[in-house]
């Protein structure tokens, strides 16, 4: 599987406790033929731990019925799920406890439908994909044990966040949109690299790796 | 400057009358009435009970001294030592010459009434009042005893008594009097003080509203006048996005004045609105911690995106990244290439622009005033 458009579509859960967001996340995936949603769901609860089908991609809401999903984030993402964790609130904490746990990427639900197809589309693909909510939260990091980040990657991930398209900030940054490009995806496997282990953590990484991201000494190191 | 003129007065008078009654009694019992101790030393019936109650009148002229001195005043300690006053000068009286309650020899009955006077200076007058009566009852008492109330006697007593005790009463009152004085001085200037800050409160307000209104009238009223007598055109497209500055220039003033946690996001929010309600998308993101911003410099930052968000035509992206150095204002916007859009002279801001296809994006970057700058800067 992988982000070639001939092959099956990536499979995709919802797991939402509104069902007007999971009407409107359907309505948005529906128009995109590389994607399919099988289930959908108001509790992780209620697709069952041992029913949740294999989707490659698991959509969750970070906020269920008012309380946090981040200890299910932890759960689903050591049983193998690919995670994106969706949701209406940015904080920088709530944001980075998320990627910490093991989601893949964080999408803020005002992001749009094209940050979420993408992400869904390179997360299935174990591609990084950092949103600018992402970005910033990640450029923004000044916790002890946050991985180093170059100025140039750094200088990326905030005009990202600034910013509404890649070319734009590669005009800034007099490089090209493919470079800021792997300013960013770089800057996420690193903290991909200091994150808890995840099984899928080691897809992402030997993909970035296929990728020519990093080489597999960086990855020593 | 007139803040805390009112205590100083008030502070320097009464401790200037504490002062002045305190030493004028210890001079008088120690100087005037020591000497007499030792001149009539022979005449005195028992001369240790005489020397024995002196010191203790001088021990009580200390305590008093230092309470009054320390500005404690406290009721029950005044009246006690008063008390203990009568008793030992009744005692030293005793112990003087038989008929000698006021003769050259005496000192203890006109004691008793200076004493009165600084332990009972801060207590109602009523009581240094009842003080001295009692001390003159005592006094006619000792006299009567000894059966010395001859005529010259009377005529002694009531010209001696009147003068001491006049002198008490007049002493007692003059502190008094000062001390009202200097209590309703303190008074005027407290309400001095509070007029002041009444009136500084009324000039800041009207100077705002003044400059507020300054700042309208030399944008607001060139656009209402055009439209009034008709040389600008409500139906051209830069006749409205104008009007649709100003209006979004008259709701963050209003917004100016609004109390709340976070000014510049609130008054970057009400431009928001503005475009929201022109059919704008618009995408306000925050990273990091808001420092707070002084006016001017809020309205610097929130100048260009006011003007590119009412020019915009329908999607804007609007950040506000803040660290320890620097507020950045970012927007992105598809603003027409012909758009007026003002920029801010703030001079201790900065701003940048680039135009990316229909793009429009314009930065206004603030270097925090901080010490410890240069830590982290945000490209």
């Amino acid at each position: 599987m992988g982000g070639n458009t001939l092959e099956a579509p990536v499979t995709v859960s919802i797991v939402d406790d509104h069902p007007v967001t999971i009407e409107g996340i359907l309505t948005w995936l529906r128009a995109e033929p590389r994607i399919q949603v099988i289930t959908t769901g108001a509790t992780i609860e209620s697709l069952g731990p041992s029913a949740i089908p294999r989707a490659r991609v698991l959509l969750l809401d970070l906020n269920l019925d008012g309380r946090l999903a981040i200890p299910h984030v932890a759960e689903l993402a050591d049983a193998g799920h690919r995670i994106i964790v969706y949701s209406q609130f940015t904080e920088q904490k709530l944001i980075m406890a998320a990627l910490d746990a093991g989601a893949r990427e964080f999408v803020a639900k005002r992001e749009g439908r094209t940050h979420l197809v993408n992400a869904i589309l390179a997360v299935a693909a174990d591609h990084p994909y950092v949103t600018p909510t992402e970005a910033g939260v990640l450029a923004e990091d000044h916790r002890e044990n946050r991985p180093v980040l170059s100025d140039r990657e750094r200088t990326a991930l905030l005009l990202w966040f600034r910013s509404t398209s890649k070319a734009a900030v590669a005009r800034r940054m007099a490089v090209s949109p493919h470079t800021v490009d792997m300013f960013i995806r770089r800057a996420r496997l690193k903290y991909a690299q200091v994150g808890r282990s995840a099984v899928t953590k080691s897809d992402l990484l030997a993909r970035a790796i296929e990728d020519g991201l990093i080489s597999p000494e960086e990855l020593a190191s | 400057m007139i803040s805390g003129h009112g205590d100083l007065v008030a502070v320097r008078i009464t401790r200037a009358v504490n002062i002045g009654v305190a030493g004028v009694v210890s001079i008088w019992h120690f100087g005037y009435h020591g000497s007499k101790l030792i001149t009539h030393w022979s005449d005195y019936q028992s001369q240790a009970t005489t020397l024995a109650s002196w010191t203790a009148l001088a021990v009580i002229d200390v305590i008093g001294s230092v309470a009054l001195l320390r500005r404690q005043s406290h009721a029950a300690l005044a009246r006690t030592l008063a008390v203990a006053i009568l008793v030992v000068g009744s005692i030293g009286t005793a112990a003087g010459p038989p008929g000698g309650a006021i003769a050259d020899s005496s000192w203890a009955w006109s004691s008793v009434g200076w004493l009165g006077v600084l332990v009972l200076l801060r207590r109602p007058i009523v009581e240094l009042g009842v003080l001295l009566t009692a001390n003159l009852g005592v006094t006619a008492a000792f006299l009567a005893l000894d059966n010395a109330f001859d005529e010259p006697m009377i005529m002694r007593f009531v010209t001696v008594t009147c003068i001491a005790v006049g002198a008490n009463v007049i002493v007692a009152l003059a502190g008094r009097l000062m001390q009202e004085a200097a209590q309703q001085t303190t008074e005027i200037a407290e309400a001095e003080v509070e007029s002041y800050a009444h009136k500084q409160a009324a000039d800041e307000v009207h100077a705002r509203r003044q400059e507020r209104y300054e700042y309208l009238r030399g944008q607001v009223e060139s656009v209402l006048r055009g439209l009034a007598d008709g040389t600008l055109d409500p139906a051209d497209p830069a006749v409205q996005r104008r009007c649709a500055i100003e209006a979004a220039r008259l709701r963050r003033l209003f917004a100016e004045n609004d109390d709340v946690p976070n000014p510049l996001l609130h008054e970057l929010l009400t431009c928001v609105d503005i475009a929201e309600r022109r059919q704008v998308e618009v995408d306000l993101s925050t990273l990091g911690d808001l420092p707070s911003i002084p006016i001017a410099i809020r309205r610097g930052l929130t100048e260009t995106p006011l003007a590119v968000l009412a020019t915009a035509v329908s999607s804007a992206r609007v950040t506000v990244v803040s660290n320890r150095d620097e507020v950045i204002v970012s927007i992105v916007a598809d603003a027409p290439p012909d758009a007026q859009i003002t920029w801010t002279t703030c001079p201790a801001l900065s701003t940048v622009r680039y135009r990316e296809g229909a793009n429009l994006w314009v930065e206004t970057r603030w270097k925090r005033p901080s010490p410890l700058a240069s830590l982290t800067t945000i490209p």
